[in-house]
């Protein structure tokens, strides 16, 4: 090389060099570091929900008034998604400081030690105690690490109109009752008498639809103690009498739930297995149908009425966690608990005594809460094995890759289950979780 | 100077002028440089070292040296494999597709007729189409039971009920397949497009001299003289159908039902964003990136073979 190649590769590289630190400076500097002035980052799905939107942007409002100085920079993700973006969001440093969480996304975070335990927090608060029952699936280790955001438990939510058409004087409370009904629906409207998602693109939603009904026969895809069940046989009762629904028509098929939702919302479906944020989807976007609505024990023989919910967790080491549980003290105030329940039609995370008003205008409700009472079963979104919980989305695929051809009719229900019992066996395995302690 | 011709140079003849060595050259490929650098290299060797590593997304700091435990549980996943099955069926099919489909485009558009320009511009509209809005379009269409394509097949009385599209594997994979060719046959529109009009008119008058029909024509004239678009446009349509094409995929069908549509890059992206296993998900990423180069490699050296324009 000469002398002024040298040279010349030598100023290149100087300049590559500032390029690259001044790259540097710009990145560091993209990155809000969580500065004392800089917005609060609250990323959530429910920021385009109708249901609820308004209720949480009215909030954030609140908040900053309250506080002035204080910002709050809000980040809309879709559910299927956010799980995913969260993950990505930590491990990228782009924290995010108001954090509300799917709780079956909690022992993910928890086993790589990113929670912050809530309870010096929650020594500073006097609502503790009317806390629902699942802000027990957030205490570990005797810490409290989760608050309960939103509890929903899903049960039987009807379209009366239809019902009355189809000629169904009552509400079916078994599940041959609900076979019945939906067929007379199918034959004398037109309309589907039933509906559960089955996309294969839809996971989440898909898994959650199968343990309305393994849990409502008793059983589950695993038990405490890390043992599939995907053969036993009340999980394949569930799952047959999933697959009649399919084959008699009744229903609609390979479904994601917002489609399904949305033939709900029209009028189009008599009963869905599904939470109340139905009935609050329909009331904003179907008002005339609202008054039709009910919600009623799940008809299976155990009625289990799973509860899926979300929670707020704050992350170890933000500097402004401080700032982030004024939020989280904000809305569980008594006020903002009573105006959830009463403007959205939700459960909040507190035991919240309705008005007699609000139950006269929305009769549903007290089935809800008595049912929210009756059926608390912690996850309901992912096994009750806390090993398998860490792993929910990846057991929650090998689950639905195995179940949608069964439902779809593609395997045999015996034959598809004793399969998925196998693999699930092996997949324990490959992830050295041991079965049976 | 070669020594040779140093050599050969008559003692006391003038020296050729030394050229004098410019940083214009380096300065001006820098930028390029430096962003190929950050978004291509460093990111692609950091996947191939993170292949050797046990790493859980949510926790980078810990990461284990696994050696080549990751690709062993690879080679031996039944997952990978049918990945990689599903793979090889859906670039071959979708590079013919978009292929086949491009050529008949082009060469329709190539003609004069009225309306020309607006025909060209709807062609290569489902390039424009961002992927997810058409994906949905299309999971429409594809619908059970309220879908266009089963109105259409009932109405005609091709079929009793609606064909359920995306909940049978095998289906699934043909609807996947319609939307990538569909969403990638712009791409061969547009290059064969360039290629037909390269093509001097006075070798079809020449060919229609000698008496030449279309398809003497399209063999003899048309089909050389797209030759070198050829070249390129198979080798893009296989890294795009190969490498590119997950959104279409992951929105539509997620992978399933079953396992029945998940191609190696998908699986890539869920084994690190969905399940955080970031240093298996860098081995299988690490596993397409060589089968695409294999695939780019030996594509080319058979191209040489064939093709003279690819020699030069």
């Amino acid at each position: 090389m000469t002398g002024i190649q040298r040279r010349s590769v030598l100023k290149a590289l100087g300049l590559g060099a500032g390029m690259a630190g001044f790259a540097g400076m710009v990145g560091c500097g993209s990155d809000s570091g969580g500065g004392s002035s800089d917005p609060l980052k609250y990323p959530s799905w429910m920021w385009t929900d109708t249901g609820v939107n308004f209720y949480w942007k009215e909030s954030v409002t609140a908040y900053e008034s309250r506080y002035p100085g204080r910002k709050i920079q809000t980040e809309s993700i879709a559910p299927n998604n956010y799980a995913d973006q969260i993950t990505t969001e930590i491990a990228g440093g782009r924290r995010p400081d108001i954090l509300p969480i799917f709780t079956n996304n909690l022992f993910s975070l928890l086993d790589n030690d990113l929670l912050e335990p809530l309870d010096p927090y929650l020594a500073k608060v006097d609502w503790v105690e009317k806390e629902l029952p699942l802000a027990k699936v957030a205490k570990v280790d005797g810490k409290q690490y989760g608050v309960v955001c939103t509890a929903s438990p899903q049960a039987l939510v009807v379209n009366k109109k239809l019902l009355q058409q189809a000629g169904v004087s009552s509400v079916p409370t078994t599940v041959d009752e609900l076979f019945a009904a939906a067929k007379r629906v199918k034959a004398k409207t037109g309309q589907w008498g039933f509906a559960f998602p089955m996309a294969s693109s839809d996971v989440q939603n898909c898994y959650v639809s199968s343990m309305q009904w393994v849990l409502g026969y008793g059983s589950d895809w695993a038990d405490e103690t890390s043992r599939p069940l995907a053969n036993a046989p009340k999980t394949k009762e569930a799952i047959e009498m999933m697959v009649a629904f399919v084959k008699s028509g009744v229903m609609p098929t390979g479904m994601k739930v917002t489609d399904v939702r949305t033939l709900f919302k029209d009028g189009k479906v008599a009963f869905m297995l599904d939470g109340p944020f139905l009935l609050s989807y329909v009331k904003n976007a179907n008002p005339p149908l609202y008054p039709m609505m009910d919600f009623v024990d799940p008809p299976t023989p155990t009625h289990a009425a799973i509860t899926g919910g979300a929670l707020w967790v704050m992350l170890k080491g933000n500097k402004r966690n401080d700032d982030v549980w004024d939020y989280i003290a904000m809305v569980n105030e008594a006020e903002w608990q009573r105006k959830w329940l009463e403007e959205t039609a939700q459960l909040a995370g507190q035991n919240v005594p309705a008005s007699e008003e609000f139950l006269k205008a929305n009769p549903w409700v007290a089935n809800m809460l008595r049912i929210a009472a009756n059926y608390q079963t912690g996850f309901g979104y992912a096994p009750p094995s806390r090993k398998i919980a860490t792993y929910a989305a990846e057991w929650q695929k090998q689950v639905m890759d195995d179940l949608i051809p069964i439902w779809s009719g593609a395997k045999p229900v015996g034959a598809g289950l004793d399969q998925l019992q196998d693999k699930l066996e092996k997949w324990l395995k490959d992830k050295k979780i041991e079965v049976g302690s | 100077m070669a020594p040779a011709a140093r050599a050969a140079a008559p003692r006391g003849a003038p020296r050729p002028p030394r050229r004098r060595r410019s940083a214009l050259p380096v300065l001006l490929l820098l930028p390029a440089s430096t962003l190929l650098l950050a978004v291509l290299v460093i990111p692609i060797s950091v996947a191939i070292y993170s292949s050797f590593f046990d790493i859980n997304i949510l926790n980078l700091a810990q990461q284990t040296f696994v050696g080549l435990d990751n690709y062993r549980r690879m080679a031996t996943s039944a997952d990978f494999w049918s990945a990689l099955r599903v793979t090889a069926i859906y670039t071959a099919v979708v590079v013919a597709g978009g292929y086949l489909l491009g050529l008949v485009t082009a060469l329709l558009l190539h003609r004069p007729f009225r309306g020309r320009g607006v025909a060209r511009t709807l062609a290569i509209m489902p390039w424009a189409v961002p992927s997810v809005v058409a994906v949905l379009v299309w999971t429409w269409i594809f619908d059970t039971n309220y879908g266009v394509l089963n109105y259409v097949l009932r109405s005609v009385g091709a079929v009793s009920k609606g064909v359920p599209w995306l909940e049978h594997g095998g289906s699934a994979l043909v609807a996947v397949i319609v939307v990538s060719v569909w969403s990638l046959y712009p791409v061969a529109v547009t290059m064969l497009l360039a290629g037909l009009q390269a093509i001097s008119e006075d070798l079809y008058e020449a060919a229609a001299v000698d008496g030449a029909g279309r398809w003497q024509r399209f063999r003899y004239v048309t089909w050389p003289g797209l030759a070198p678009v050829n070249l390129v446009l198979f080798l893009l349509l296989g890294l795009l159908a190969f490498t590119r094409v997950v959104t279409i995929i992951y929105v539509m069908t997620g992978g399933g039902p079953g396992r029945a549509t998940e191609t190696l890059p998908l699986q890539t992206y869920l084994e690190a964003f969905k399940y955080r296993e970031l240093g298996y998900a860098s081995a299988v990423g690490t596993s397409v990136l060589v089968l695409a180069l294999l695939f780019s490699g030996l594509y080319l050296r058979l191209a040489r073979r064939i093709l003279p324009e690819a020699r030069a």
